[in-house]
């Protein structure tokens, strides 16, 4: 038998070694981490605000299995929203797999479920919850009225919340308020809000919630209301008006009690009766109103009579229909005279002419005062009633004024209530000149003139229109800013007394476009010239010689007669026997005599029968018929 | 590394779905067995001592296996099967030096259980007891080796579909030096010539941090000897 060896043995011994360490002993390690899942699980993801819900956390292997005994943790987003109920003794609650989750705001928050176990891999769950209010309900009015722009009003609205099971209003749980309509403003936002009121109409609010529970009633309604309450305001019931063409008009306030006005409204002013029309007339409003301050553009009294005027104040409406007011005003009316004067204030005027003139108060706007009483007095110059003038022919050129002066109502004095202003005397200065002769052919004449208006001022750009007795009329001129107007007449060339009669122009309305404050032209007038025109010198061609009988016996007489004229027919007054020749072929002339421009002279025939003749030249020159003969017998 | 979700196969798995049913007593059974199987062996070795002590030489009879040089092989895992992964299973070979009276063992000692195993050199002796050709080999014996252990100690339970409890492992593989003491009993008979055929059970006790808790095996088989030399 073989001895086995000590190698054999050994490698007996060694060989199974190996193959046992060489062997995988596939023992079971791990895994690291199981893939996992986990979940929220709660009945419902809506919570009513002061509701709790109890949420379980659950874990599932990849198998979908539920993992036991695992402890959970749990985070709220926002834990102002959703809280965690402090947990229970139970292991399920200590440990987190039981949860209790309270609505503590409304709105919405994610829980987040994490499992802190190094043995699972799994991410955070997150379950958003939300959290809401049983309803909204508005706490305040439901219908409001405010009467005056600003006015403000506040409503409160709240979300209802649980509470032991009940649902009962909550503070600040995020009401939402909606707007419509632009007639009121808000401020604030939350529970309470205020509106302002801005303009008349009607707005609604409605109190919402963006986290409400449905089914709730999540909504609630106001309505606010904005109707201003406007009374009206004057300035003044009575007003004073001192001159004509014053517009007046109290400052009429149409406002709510905070003294906002309302867009669109107008006041109308009405005479109550004719006669008060009489004193005052309504000119449109100036202006705009301003709703800012209720101030309306209130019409105008404007005064054209002396005398008390009642108006009605009539507030309306936009609509220009609906009276909101009805107030009574006077306008007393009194001219106070701030000028007096004589008008013409300037005048030239020809000695032997006389023109109108008129005593007039005027008032601060220049209007006459036709119940002043004016009295005048003169110095230098003859008057009359209503006529200045006239004064001889042969009278040489002076100067003379006439001063006016006044007494009765229109006098400051006599209105205290009136600006005391002392009255500007403004007295008529009339130049008298001396009556001019012209002759025919060299007629024309320059008269210059002075024109003031009512003010006493250079009526400068004004115009003088012209007119005559006889003959074509100078063409209008204009007055100089010096107020000097000149015009250049020429009367005809025919023997006569002529005059030119210058008239300034009618003074502006004073309230246009109504007519013009009457005044009588003739006491505007500024010129009154009288001019003489007298024949010019003998004409030949016009003179004429005439005889009574052309047959005449020997010896015996007739007369002859040359009339004397100039150039335009005109006879020559003042002709003598110097301004003509006579001369006879045979008889004799003698007594030659001229009257008012007609010679007369004696022709005695010769002794013996036969022709004869009669010359008459003037400058040598044959007058009309001339030589003129004669038959002797 | 594979990854076993089957239930029954957790250890700790076996206790929870085991308990309250038949399976349940076998499990106490089985975790009171190597106490008992040691106490067994204790006895049967004393036993054997008693009668290797008390019995005439003549009247032994001799074999030709209980001196020599013997070599065996012992497959080690019959109170432990099945095997629950794929690893080689319990067993040890030895070398043994065998002078009638006693025998002087070495070899290799592996310990598979299906979440552990503890492998190393074994070195042990006793006196050989012969019972006619039936010889008892009451041993005493020190490994010193290496233990290489999975726990489940993270794992979860569950509940699935149908409200079906259950456990998920999570094992925690170790490994680290072990040594050992332990005893055991061989009773041998010969089989043919040189060849012998045996039954063998032994307890063990290791240390070693992989195996806290967990320190005993207890360890019944069967082999074969073949006398190598004298």
């Amino acid at each position: 038998m073989m001895r086995p060896s000590r190698s054999r043995v050994a490698l007996l011994a060694i060989a199974p070694l190996l193959f046992t360490l060489s062997c995988n002993e596939n023992l079971p390690s791990g895994p690291d981490t199981f893939a996992t899942a986990i979940s929220i699980s709660v009945p419902h993801d809506t919570l009513v605000v002061g509701d709790s819900s109890t949420a379980r956390a659950v874990a599932t292997d990849a198998g979908g299995r539920t993992i036991q005994s695992l402890t959970f943790d749990w985070t709220s987003a926002d834990s102002a929203i959703v809280g965690f109920g402090t947990p229970a003794s139970t292991p399920d609650a200590s440990s987190g797999r039981l949860r209790t989750l309270i609505g503590r705001h409304a709105g919405r928050a994610v829980v987040t479920l994490s499992l802190p176990d190094p043995r699972f891999s799994v991410a955070n769950t997150p379950r958003t919850e939300t959290v809401v209010v049983g309803g909204v309900r508005i706490l305040t009015t439901h219908d409001s009225t405010l009467t005056a722009v600003n006015d403000t009003g506040v409503a409160m609205a709240a979300g209802l919340v649980s509470s032991n099971g009940a649902l009962v209003n909550g503070k600040s749980q995020g009401i939402r308020w909606i707007h419509i309509g632009s007639h009121a403003s808000l401020v604030g936002t939350g529970d309470t809000i205020r509106y302002i009121a801005r303009s008349n109409g009607v707005d609604t609010l409605i109190a919402t919630h963006d986290f409400c529970l449905r089914s709730a009633k999540c909504a609630d309604t106001a309505v606010v209301r904005v109707s201003q309450q406007l009374t009206m305001t004057l300035s003044s019931h009575l007003l004073h008006s001192w001159s004509f063409a014053d517009s007046l008009a109290p400052i009429v306030t149409l406002s709510d009690r905070r003294g906002t006005g309302l867009a669109g409204t107008s006041v109308r002013l009405i005479p109550l009766a004719a006669v008060d029309s009489l004193v005052v007339k309504i000119a449109p409003p100036v202006g705009s109103g301003d709703p800012a301050t209720g101030i309306v553009a209130s019409p105008r009294l404007v005064s054209i009579g002396n005398d008390t005027a009642r108006v009605r104040v009539v507030a309306l409406a936009p609509d220009g229909a609906t009276v909101l007011g009805v107030d009574t005003i006077v306008d007393v009316v009194r001219q106070v005279a701030r000028r007096i004067q004589v008008e013409p204030l300037r005048a030239v005027v020809t000695v032997i002419d006389s023109i109108p003139y008129r005593a007039l108060a005027r008032d601060a706007r220049g209007a006459v005062i036709h119940d002043a009483s004016v009295g005048v007095s003169s110095a230098g110059i003859a008057l009359g009633p209503v006529w200045i003038g006239p004064r001889a022919p042969t009278s040489t050129s002076t100067q003379g004024t006439i001063t006016p002066s006044l007494a009765g109502d229109a006098l400051p004095e006599s209105n205290p209530l009136a600006p005391q202003i002392p009255v500007i005397v403004d007295p008529a200065v009339v130049a008298l000149v001396h009556l001019d002769t012209v002759k025919a052919g060299a007629t024309q004449v320059v008269a210059t003139m002075t024109v003031l208006d009512s003010n006493a001022l250079g009526a400068a750009g004004s115009f003088v229109r012209f007119h005559t007795s006889s003959g074509p009329f100078p063409d209008s001129v204009q007055v100089g800013s010096d107020g000097v107007a000149s015009v250049s007449w020429a009367p005809p060339n025919i023997a006569g007394s002529y005059t030119l009669t210058g008239v300034a122009g009618s003074p502006p309305p004073v309230l246009p476009p109504a007519p013009p404050a009457p005044t009588d032209s003739s006491v505007r007038t500024v010129l009154q010239r009288s001019v003489v025109v007298i024949a010019s010198d003998p004409s030949a061609t016009k003179s004429t010689v005439a005889v009574t009988a052309t047959s005449i016996a020997a010896n015996g007489t007739t007369t002859v007669t040359i009339t004397v004229k100039d150039q335009f027919g005109n006879v020559v007054t003042t002709a003598t026997p110097a301004d003509f020749t006579v001369t006879v072929t045979r008889g004799a002339i003698s007594g030659t005599a001229c009257t008012l421009g007609v010679c007369t002279a004696t022709y005695t025939a010769p002794a013996s029968a036969g022709a004869d003749s009669i010359s008459v030249t003037i400058l040598g020159v044959q007058i009309v018929f001339s030589p003129l003969g004669l038959t002797i017998t | 590394m594979r990854i076993s979700v089957d239930p029954i196969a957790s250890p700790r798995g076996e206790l929870d779905r085991f308990a309250g049913s038949p399976a349940k007593r076998a499990s106490r059974s089985f975790v009171c067995a190597p106490t008992i199987a040691a106490g067994a062996v204790f006895a049967a070795c004393a036993l054997s001592m008693g009668v290797a002590a008390s019995a005439p030489l003549g009247a032994q009879t001799p074999t030709r296996i209980d001196s020599g040089i013997v070599v065996g092989g012992d497959w080690l895992q019959a109170n432990e099967l099945p095997l629950d992964r794929d690893a080689l299973q319990s067993g040890q070979v030895t070398v043994s030096l065998r002078r009638h009276r006693w025998s002087v063992d070495a070899g290799w000692l592996r310990i598979a259980r299906t979440l552990s195993t503890v492998q190393g050199g074994m070195l042990s002796g006793g006196p050989l007891l012969h019972w006619g050709p039936v010889l008892f080999a009451p041993t005493i014996g020190v490994l010193g080796g290496r233990a290489q252990a999975s726990r489940d100690s993270t794992g979860y339970d569950f509940v699935g579909p149908g409200g079906v409890a259950g456990h998920q492992p999570r094992y925690s593989y170790s490994s680290a030096a072990t040594a050992g003491g332990g005893v055991g009993l061989a009773v041998e008979a010969p089989l043919y010539r040189i060849i012998g055929v045996r039954a063998v059970a032994s307890q063990w006790f290791f240390s070693g941090a992989p195996l806290e808790g967990d320190r005993q095996r207890f360890l019944v088989g069967a082999g074969l000897s073949l006398r190598v030399g004298r």
